[in-house]
C-alpha cells in the first residue's frame, strides 16, 4: 500500500488565528496567555469561532467541534471540492488524543451539581468523541465514512493512515482528515502538575500533550487528500513523523502547496 | 479492490451473557437475558443493566476496566486460535474500538481536582495507558499498525472493517479487531437524560419496547490472512468478508428517518463480500429496543433482505455494550455460522405490527454461507460487516 497522499487544501484554526497562513508567522509573534487559566496557555480566540455563516447549524455546538468544523471548511474550500458533485466519495476522519473533554468535564459539573438525573442531553451528545466528525458530515452534506481515532502519541498520524489505508481501497476519492485539540481548565490543571518544572514561553500549535515539554495550545488542522496518482502536493507518511506536539511540519507543507514543491522536516 | 481472504481464525468474548464464547453460548441456549437490577457504581438512576457477572476476572485496580474486559478477550480469541503470545514472524495490527475509555470521566478524580485544583496522579496515568490498542499491542508485543476507533455504537464493527482494510492492503498478516466498553455512571446518566434507557429488561423489536439497557463488554476477532493461516496452520472455516459503511448527515443523536444510511451500509458491505442479499443466512441486528432504532432498521432489513429474512437480536443478554456492541455482534454472527445455530431473542415476545420483520422467538438452526451484523451510531454512522462459513 503505498503511503503517499496527494493534499489538495489545508485549513487550520490555531492560537495564531484561522488559517495556515497565519501559522506561518506563528514563531514571530508573541502569543497571549489565557489570564483564567492557572498556567500559560494559549488559546483560540472566541472571536474565530463566531462565523456565523459556516457554523448556522452549530450553534449549541462544543468548542471542539467548532474549531473542526471551520477548519474543515476552510481545507474544502481550498481544495475546490464540491461534495455534493456526483464523483465526489468524500470519507471524514477526526483524529485527536484528549477528545472533546471540556464537554465531558462540564458533563461531570453538571452531575456532580445537579445530580445524575439532572444533567443536559446535550451536553452528553457532544461529550461523545465523534461530534466533531458528525457535525462535519452535516455541515458538508457527507454521508460517506466517518471515523475519529484517537491516540496520545502520533493521533494525526493515526488519522493519516486511515484516510490512506480508505483511499487504497477505494471506498473513498477524497478524505478530510482533521486533527484537533481543544484545552479546558481542569485538562491545563492536570498537564500542568505533570509539566511542574518544566517551564518554558514558546506556543508550539497543538502543544497539548503529556508527553511535550512546552506551552499549551488548542486548534485544529484538516487536509482534504487523495491517492497521489490525483494530483495535489504529495505528502509522504513514512516521512511526516507527526506527534501531537510536532505538526509544525504544516508550515512547510503550506510553503510547498504555494510554491508547488514539498520539503517536509523529518523529526 | 483486493479480495484477498481473511479469515477469522480466533474469537473472543465477555459480556453479562458469560466470560467466555463457551459460557455465553450456554446463556444462548438458555434463552434468558438477565439484567441486574442495580448499576455496577452508585448512581441515583435504578435502571437495569447487564455487568459481566466474573468480578475476580476483571478486577485490578491498576488499569480501567474496558482494558481488563479487553485483554479477557483477547486472551480467549488468542487461545481460540492456537496463536503464540509474542510472534516474532507475524506483523500482528490492533484495531479496537471504544467510547468510554476515551474519555476521562472519573468522577472521584474530577471531583477531587474541582475542589483542590490538584488531581490524582494514579488516575491519569491509568487513563494515558489506557488507550485501547496501544496497550493491548504492548501487553501482546504486537508490532503491527495500531489504531483505536472512537465512532459511538459503530465502533466495534468500524474497528473490524478497518483491520479488514490493513490485511487487505498487506499492512500486517493478523489482526485483534472488536471493542470493548466498560459500564459506566457517565453514560448511564447521559442515556438517561435522553429519554431512551428502559426501566424493565430491554425488548428489542417488540412492540412493548421501553427502550435500551446498558451494558459492558469485549467481543475480539483474531483476523489473519491466507498467509497466516497457511504458516499457522491455524483452524480456518470462518471468514470475514465485506465491510461498507455511510453516513445519514443528518442529525448527532437520531437516525436518518428514511434508513438510506443504513442501507447504503448494508449494501455496501454486501458489494465488498461480492455477494447478494439472498446470500446471507442470518442477520444479528444492532436492535437496541429503542423506539426509534428498531423501527428503522427493521424497515431497512426488509427492504434489503425481504420480511422473512432471518433475525436475531441479542442485546437482551447483553444490554448496550456502546463500543463493545459492534465487536460482540460480530463475535456472534460468528458463532451462529459456526455452531448452526442462534438463539432466541430475549426479551422479545409481541410483534410490533409496524416494523415489517420480526426476530426469532427460539433457538433456530440457520444455513447459508454468510451473515450480516449490523450496528448504526450516534453522529448517524452506520456500519454492518458481512461474515462468512468456508464452504
Amino acid at each position: 500500500m503505498k503511503t503517499v497522499l496527494g493534499v489538495h487544501g489545508i485549513g487550520m484554526i490555531s492560537v495564531c488565528g484561522r488559517g495556515i497562513e497565519s501559522h506561518a508567522d506563528a514563531y514571530n509573534h508573541t502569543q497571549s496567555a489565557d489570564s483564567s487559566s492557572p498556567i500559560r496557555v494559549c488559546r483560540v480566540a472566541d472571536e474565530i469561532l463566531k462565523d456565523r455563516v459556516t457554523l448556522k447549524k452549530m450553534r449549541r455546538a462544543d468548542r471542539f467541534s467548532k474549531m473542526s468544523a471551520l477548519a474543515a471548511r476552510d481545507a474544502i474550500d481550498l481544495a475546490g471540492l464540491r461534495v455534493s458533485d456526483g464523483g465526489i466519495r468524500l470519507g471524514i476522519v477526526v483524529a485527536t488524543a484528549f477528545g472533546p473533554h471540556r464537554a465531558t468535564f462540564e458533563f461531570l459539573d453538571e452531575i456532580l451539581d445537579f445530580g445524575d438525573a439532572g444533567v443536559s442531553p446535550t451536553l452528553f451528545s457532544h461529550s461523545v468523541h465523534n461530534a466533531a466528525a458528525a457535525y462535519i458530515a452535516i455541515m458538508l452534506g457527507s454521508r460517506g465514512p466517518a471515523c475519529t481515532v484517537t491516540d496520545f502519541q502520533y493521533p494525526f498520524h493515526a488519522g493519516l493512515m486511515t484516510a490512506a489505508v480508505w483511499l487504497h481501497e477505494q471506498r473513498c476519492s477524497h478524505v478530510l482528515v482533521g486533527y484537533t485539540e481543544e484545552s479546558s481548565t481542569p485538562m491545563d490543571r492536570i498537564l500542568a502538575q505533570r509539566h511542574r518544572g518544566q517551564p518554558s514561553h514558546e506556543p508550539v500549535l497543538f502543544n497539548f500533550s503529556p508527553y511535550a515539554s512546552k506551552m499549551f495550545s488548542e486548534g485544529s488542522v484538516f487536509l482534504v487528500v487523495t491517492r497521489p496518482d490525483q494530483g495535489g502536493v504529495a505528502l509522504d507518511l513514512d516521512r511526516f513523523k507527526t506527534g501531537n506536539d510536532r505538526i509544525s511540519g504544516l508550515g512547510s507543507l503550506w510553503a510547498a502547496f504555494k510554491d508547488g514543491g514539498l520539503h517536509l522536516p523529518q523529526h | 479492490m483486493s479480495s484477498t481472504p481473511v479469515f477469522i481464525t480466533g474469537l473472543g468474548a465477555v459480556s453479562a451473557a458469560g466470560t467466555g464464547c463457551a459460557a455465553t453460548l450456554e446463556s444462548f441456549r438458555n434463552g434468558n437475558g438477565n439484567p441486574c437490577t442495580a448499576a455496577r457504581e452508585e448512581t441515583p438512576i435504578a435502571k437495569p443493566v447487564f455487568t459481566v457477572g466474573d468480578p475476580a476476572a476483571i478486577a485490578n485496580a491498576e488499569e480501567m476496566r474496558t482494558l481488563r474486559l479487553a485483554t479477557l478477550a483477547v486472551d480467549e480469541a488468542l487461545s481460540d486460535a492456537r496463536f503464540r503470545k509474542r510472534p516474532s514472524d507475524i506483523r500482528v495490527g490492533v484495531c479496537l474500538g471504544t467510547t468510554v475509555a476515551c474519555q476521562l470521566n472519573d468522577i472521584d478524580f474530577y471531583r477531587e481536582l474541582r475542589a483542590s485544583g490538584q488531581a490524582s496522579a494514579v488516575v491519569f496515568d491509568r487513563y494515558l495507558r489506557g488507550n485501547l490498542s496501544a496497550a493491548v499491542a504492548e501487553r501482546y508485543g504486537f508490532c503491527g499498525p495500531t489504531l483505536t476507533i472512537t465512532n459511538a455504537c459503530s465502533s466495534g464493527t468500524d474497528a473490524i472493517g478497518m483491520a479488514l482494510a490493513w490485511l487487505r492492503a498487506g499492512l500486517c498478516e493478523a489482526a485483534i479487531a472488536g471493542g470493548a466498553d466498560e459500564l459506566s455512571r457517565i453514560p448511564m446518566a447521559g442515556f438517561n437524560a435522553l429519554g431512551i434507557m428502559s426501566a424493565t429488561a430491554c425488548a428489542p423489536f417488540d412492540r412493548d419496547r421501553q427502550g435500551l439497557n446498558l451494558g459492558e463488554g469485549a467481543g475480539i476477532l483474531l483476523l489473519e490472512t491466507d498467509a497466516g493461516v497457511a504458516r499457522r496452520d491455524a483452524p480456518a472455516v470462518l471468514t470475514c468478508e465485506g465491510y461498507g459503511t455511510f453516513g445519514d448527515a443528518h442529525h448527532l443523536t437520531a437516525p436518518r428517518e428514511d434508513g438510506s444510511g443504513l442501507e447504503a451500509a448494508i449494501r455496501g458491505a454486501l458489494t465488498t463480500a461480492g455477494c447478494a442479499p439472498d446470500d446471507i443466512g442470518f442477520i444479528n441486528a444492532h436492535g437496541t429496543a429503542t423506539a426509534t432504532n428498531d423501527a428503522i432498521e427493521g424497515t431497512v432489513l426488509a427492504r434489503v433482505f425481504g420480511t422473512d429474512c432471518v433475525l436475531s437480536a441479542t442485546k437482551g443478554y447483553t444490554g448496550h455494550t456502546l463500543g463493545a456492541a459492534g465487536g460482540l455482534e460480530a463475535v456472534f454472527t460468528a458463532l451462529g455460522l459456526r455452531e448452526g445455530w442462534i438463539p432466541a431473542s430475549a426479551g422479545y415476545k409481541n410483534r410490533d405490527t409496524s416494523i415489517p420483520v420480526a426476530p426469532v422467538t427460539r433457538m433456530t438452526n440457520v444455513t447459508g454461507r454468510y451473515a450480516l451484523s449490523t450496528s448504526l451510531a450516534f453522529g448517524g454512522n452506520n456500519s454492518a460487516l458481512v461474515l462468512g462459513r468456508q464452504p
